[in-house]
């Protein structure tokens, strides 16, 4: 879907781009960039010395070290998301279902999937944008402003919705041990929920997107990013209890920042952030930011990614030009009725005379 | 004062379909302009029914068409509120008017409480999409899948309105025991809900023999417009009706 990053466990990080996967050694400043993966590359995830790296309608298997290709199986749509739970692993597509595939502890690798007759766990009917599994629930968000909540062991039981949202949902952050969900959208809100109820709602300006939300400590930290030309996007950290301001960036322009992750120990947010030219790698650390590597990889972004996502959502039906009609009360359905029978006359006396000869 | 009086206590002519006909097809993936709460709210509901008297919405006909169902429902359940949805623009419009038009007349020709068509109601909206937008969990008892589309091609069967997926969210929104009604005239349909349901391990078929003397199943054969269609053209229809189950530990 877009470019991204992780952090993995031994505190490095993986940023994705295009069709490319880059590692990042952040002792040595080091950068591994992968070879080409067929398609864009959708998510990438940790399995203890494995990369999965989903991209097109394929989950491969790579080395974690040298990014050797080990294994690869087909999904019947691209997916958006990839959860892993033991060696479960959820993969949440684009049309809304999210698939359960096994991947087994072994040295060579074999996994067959057959597309055409996967069937999902669960499904939404929209584009299911964020998700993530925990020992009980599988949470999913979707474009059309639901947040799902299923159980994880019986999928096809919801347990309850989190509705609130009045735009796409773009990132939802699980805090269980607190009974807590956090999550942020389209609409430039960013909400707290606890024990299944909407709690907290932080607004910001009419046409602004929120996204790329992560939970560093007890602070939340998301990037506002504007439809509007010209206006800047920030960084803005809050509480996690009651979603006030702790700190902002606002950043340069023409800079947007893409997605975030927080830093393996728990103490700073790594940021993707594109400019005109390349994707930067920063590192916000309470109320201070640094440029830890420049120009990582191209962006393939040439276009802003939410105001393509914004127009893909704008309504196509002729709802107010029906209205319209119907105060005028259906009038011109029966004038063009009666205009229909003068036409159709002459012609009846037409064929009434080639009958005749 | 008096002139008033007259013109309230006029029957109002029912609409007529043909200034409502619409293509019966829509797509249920689009971004259609819709109105619905953000939540399931009491509030919201006053709007949809004027007389509510504190009733819930328990019986939902999904793809209510012309009303027919629901008309014919109405004075079988008059504690309880029911509700049609209808993705068309014009046919819900129709669906509104022939409603309120009944209220009126009902009201005109003082008609009881149980048979003044006040717990009718039709919403605009996509089924697919919004129903917990409307309605709380466990909250209804009866759900109607009558001569639903059928999406003959491959990819279109996720447009389908009864789906492995959905039924997950039928069954969040259906109380236990609580039911679902189908109907359709094309054999192939019939058999893709009925494999749906069966598998789906909340629910459970209801045999027709047991059915005989359901007044659900009774009216659902021929109170709609595409059940009359059928009769007239003699085709079959295939009905099916499902329980819904306890959820397992």
């Amino acid at each position: 879907m877009a470019p991204g990053l992780v952090v993995l466990k031994d505190g490095n990080v993986v940023v994705w781009s295009g069709s490319k996967v880059v590692k990042i050694d952040l002792n040595t400043k080091a950068i591994s960039t992968s070879k080409d993966f067929e398609g864009l590359v959708n998510d990438v995830i940790e399995l203890n010395e494995k990369f999965l790296v989903s991209h097109d309608k394929t989950v491969s298997i790579v080395k974690k070290l040298s990014l050797e290709f080990i294994a690869s199986f087909d999904v019947p749509r691209r997916p958006s998301k990839l959860c892993m739970v033991e060696r479960k692993c959820y993969i949440a597509d684009k049309s809304g279902d999210v698939y359960l595939v096994e991947i087994p502890d072994a040295e060579k690798l074999s996994i067959v999937t057959d597309p055409k007759t996967m069937k999902p766990v669960l499904g939404h009917i929209s584009l299911i944008m964020d998700t993530f599994v925990s020992d009980k629930f599988i949470y999913t968000a979707e474009q059309d402003e639901k947040i799902k909540v299923s159980s994880r062991k019986h999928p096809f039981i919801i347990d309850h919705y989190l509705l609130g949202h009045t735009e796409f949902v773009s990132k939802i952050v699980v805090d269980e041990n607190n009974s807590s969900l956090f999550s942020c959208g389209g609409d430039g809100t960013v909400r707290s929920w606890k024990n299944g109820k909407a709690e907290k709602v932080k607004e910001h300006d009419e046409e602004t997107v929120c996204h790329s939300l992560v939970l560093s400590n007890d602070r939340l930290q998301y990037a506002t990013v504007s439809f509007e030309e010209n206006k800047e996007s920030f960084i803005r950290t809050v509480f996690k209890r009651d979603l006030a301001d702790y700190h902002t960036w606002k950043l340069a322009s023409g800079s947007v920042p893409i997605a975030s992750t927080a830093k393996a120990n728990g103490d700073g947010v790594y940021w993707l952030i594109e400019n005109e030219k390349s994707l930067q790698l920063f590192l916000t650390k309470d109320k201070e930011q640094e440029l830890v590597l420049d120009n990582i990889a191209e962006s393939s972004w040439k276009e802003d990614h939410w105001k393509v996502l914004r127009k893909a959502m704008e309504k196509s039906d002729n709802y107010d030009a029906y209205l319209k009609l119907r105060e005028e009360g259906f009038k011109k359905a029966r004038g063009s009725r009666k205009n229909k029978r003068k036409i159709m006359e002459p012609v009846a006396d037409d064929a009434k005379k080639v009958a005749a000869t | 004062m008096e002139a008033e009086n007259t013109i309230s206590e006029k029957l109002i002519q029912l609409p007529q379909k043909r200034f409502y006909r619409q293509r019966a097809h829509s797509n249920p993936l689009a971004h259609h302009t819709f109105d619905y709460p953000a939540c399931p709210a009491e509030n919201y509901w006053d709007s949809v029914y004027p007389d509510r008297r504190n009733r819930k919405v328990r019986i939902l006909d999904i793809g209510c068409g012309y009303g027919g169902l629901l008309i014919q429902l109405a004075k079988h359940f008059p504690n309880d509120l029911l509700c049609g949805l209808e993705i068309r623009v014009k046919v819900s419009d129709y669906v509104k008017d022939r409603i309120k038009a009944l209220q009126h007349n009902a009201k005109v020709e003082k008609a009881s409480d149980s048979e003044d068509f006040s717990n009718l109601g039709c919403i605009r909206t996509n089924a697919m999409k919004h129903l917990p937008n409307f309605f709380e969990k466990g909250q209804l008892t009866t759900i109607f899948f009558l001569f639903p589309d059928p999406h003959f091609k491959e990819k279109k069967h996720k447009w389908r309105i009864v789906s492995d997926t959905l039924l997950s969210e039928y069954a969040y929104l259906l109380q236990p025991e609580g039911r679902i009604y189908t109907n359709t005239d094309v054999e192939d349909l019939h058999l893709w809900m009925v494999d749906c349901l069966t598998n789906h391990p909340l629910f459970e078929r209801i045999p027709d023999e047991d059915l005989k003397d359901d007044t659900c199943f009774k009216t659902m054969f021929e109170a709609t417009e595409e059940g009359k269609k059928v009769t007239r053209n003699e085709g079959s229809k295939w009905p099916a009706v499902f329980r819904r189950l306890p959820n397992p530990e």
